[in-house]
């Protein structure tokens, strides 16, 4: 498989706070890789280290094969684009002369920005100035921002954060679009884990400054346990038939139970009638990203 | 860097704040050449006006990159001493045009601004003049990598500008005092009288002079950095420029009128702080003057460009 990024041992301390703990990441060519974290896990950190704007006390990392410590990795940084913690713009100037702008310091001057406005949309928005604009539309254009001069790589620091449920699917589409028909590899932190894993086919979960695991979505899905929802008039009875048919389950309360293994449902109502239990209703879900990230690290969401 | 400063050009020329700031110089540099054009000399307060004017100009648009947007062009790439070099050669220029459109006003309005001097001095006072407008925006474009918020570099460049103008009379005032004073005593009515050591001749009786340390007089190393900061001030060389070029300015007749006000023995004629030149030749001190303006322009160039590149080096972007 071929890797854009790689990273080994890239570390970063702020006094004696490790933001950023020996972390090897491997970000394949033409993947939407997600990183996964609670808030201080070191996401934004990493992004930034890869992205120059801070330096790593320890480690390296490639960019396109070429080493951090390689002078020449300047030229592999034409390559990418990026939005972290929040989208640079200038407030005086429209969406488009924002564009322009970046163009223009890219070294693209016949750089036409109506296109890039049209894929985010923002190409109605005139001669409104970016500091007027909603959050959501700013969210948006420093998203064009990045997009600017047809990079191989976006990083996109909660490219959904402040936006409508609209955006939000406008955002996923276009990102899923432009990963799929330019394959733009994306780099992407979001603590929307639901909305994260409708476009990621990588995951990098962090906690504490550490990697604690690199796994594609592929693999992920695999690894989720199957998991049935029961209704029951006693979990007292189900606890005794589900013992008796030797099944892992969990208790939620007097009525609900969790089954995480399939069963043959007339041997459970069998079971349950002969104990006076009556069995209501049967769901079956699937186990999400936030399970398994908090089976990983433990502790709430809140990334 | 040709990129970064086309893409800095291109925000000066699409930002509303040149067009005012623009509107605004043109209309200091037309009563600053009617000023000169009315024989009244060289107008301190519209140099002033014209650097207040230029420092929001040049902090909005330069604080604008340095305190976040610079950020897309790390990403992309660019070398932080190529983003600070490329914002400051912008400013360069953007001060240049306004420069040669106040010397293009005076030529049109006919003011003499420049004409009138003798070929070296006029290039002299012009490059001194350039000069004191690059070292006042490198300072500006320093303020810009120093401070995190826009607000706090427009305010941190408009006080500077202030601040210089009062240091430059405060710093006068200090090394103006003489080390002693001398009073004299008289022996008819026991009068001190006492003007400098100008003495004024009250009554018919024996003066007795007596010395006295002034206790205001600041000597020594202090004296030293005081002296160098005074001429290090930018306000310190237009109001020696003045000088210089008030005798050019000025009509005939003014200048007759003026130089019968002092004449040699006169008290005040000696004293050079005091005494102002009404003759149209370059004395020693003059040039002097006008090599040492230039060495101290380049001096605060230098070191504000050192020191905001520096900053902005180890600068981080949130």
């Amino acid at each position: 498989m071929e890797y854009v990024i790689t990273s080994s041992a890239l570390s970063k301390k702020y006094g004696k706070h490790k933001a950023v703990d020996e972390a090897d990441i491997n970000v394949p060519s033409g993947s939407v890789y997600g990183i996964i974290g609670k808030n201080g896990a070191g996401k934004t950190t990493l992004m930034r280290i890869l992205c120059d704007l801070q330096r790593a006390d320890g480690g390296e990392y490639t960019l396109f094969g070429v080493s951090s410590d390689d002078k020449k990795i300047k030229n592999e940084r034409k390559r990418i684009g990026a939005m972290i913690e929040k989208p640079m713009l200038y407030p005086d100037m429209t969406a488009k002369e924002n564009l322009r702008i970046q163009a223009e310091a890219l070294g693209l001057p016949s750089f036409d920005p109506e296109e890039l406005l049209k894929l985010v949309g923002l190409e109605n928005t005139g001669r409104k100035t970016a500091g007027r604009f909603s959050f959501g539309m700013k969210q948006r254009l420093g998203i064009a921002l990045a997009l600017v001069g047809s990079p191989d790589i976006v990083f996109l620091d909660e490219p959904v954060n402040g936006l409508d449920p609209q955006g939000i699917v406008e955002i996923r589409e276009l990102i899923l679009r432009l990963n799929r028909e330019q394959n733009i590899t994306f780099v992407i932190s979001s603590h929307f884990l639901d909305e994260l894993s409708k476009i990621a086919t990588d995951y990098c979960i962090m906690d504490s400054g550490r990697v604690v695991r690199q796994i594609n979505a592929n693999q992920l899905q695999s690894s989720f346990r199957k998991c049935f929802e029961l209704t029951v008039t006693d979990t007292k009875a189900l606890s005794v038939a589900l013992d008796k048919m030797g099944l892992p389950y969990e208790i939620k309360d007097e009525k609900h139970a969790a089954i995480y293994e399939e069963f043959k449902i007339s041997e459970l109502v069998s079971n349950l009638s002969a104990s006076g239990c009556e069995l209501l209703t049967v769901r079956e879900v699937d186990e999400s990203l936030e399970t398994y990230f908090l089976e990983l690290t433990g502790g709430e969401i809140n990334a | 860097m040709l990129k970064l400063i086309r893409s800095a050009l291109y925000r000066y020329m699409h930002s509303r704040f040149l067009y005012v700031s623009a509107a605004l110089l043109t209309v200091s540099a037309v009563i600053f050449a009617l000023y000169i054009r009315n024989r009244n000399g060289l107008s301190l307060y519209t140099f002033l006006a014209q650097n207040v004017i230029l420092s929001i100009l040049i902090s909005i648009t330069v604080s604008g990159e340095f305190c976040g947007c610079a950020k897309n062009k790390i990403i992309c790439g660019s070398g932080r001493m190529q983003i600070f070099f490329s914002e400051l050669l912008s400013a360069y220029i953007v001060v240049s045009a306004f420069f040669f459109i106040n010397i293009a006003l005076s030529a049109v309005l006919n003011t003499g601004f420049v004409s009138r001097l003798p070929g070296l001095l006029a290039f002299e006072v012009a490059a001194g003049f350039y000069l004191i407008n690059l070292s006042l925006c490198s300072v500006f474009v320093f303020f810009s990598a120093v401070s995190g918020r826009k607000v706090l570099s427009v305010v941190l460049s408009v006080i500077f500008v202030f601040v210089s103008v009062i240091a430059n009379g405060i710093t006068e005032d200090l090394l103006r005092q003489p080390e002693y004073l001398i009073f004299y005593v008289s022996d008819k009515e026991n009068e001190h009288i006492s003007e400098n050591g100008i003495i004024y001749e009250q009554d018919s009786g024996n003066l007795t002079e007596i010395k006295q340390k002034n206790p205001e007089y600041i000597g020594g190393a202090a004296r030293a950095i005081i002296l160098q900061l005074y001429k290090a001030n930018p306000f310190y060389d237009i109001t020696q420029y003045q000088n210089i070029l008030t005798p050019y300015i000025y009509s005939d007749e003014k200048i007759e009128e003026l130089s019968s006000v002092y004449s040699p023995g006169d008290p005040g004629y000696d004293n050079p702080t005091y005494r102002m030149r009404f003759v149209r030749e370059e004395t020693e001190e003059e040039q002097r003057f006008l090599y040492e303006a230039l060495l101290y322009s380049l001096a605060v160039l230098v070191l504000s460009i050192t020191a905001g590149a520096l900053v902005f080096q180890k600068k981080k972007f949130n």
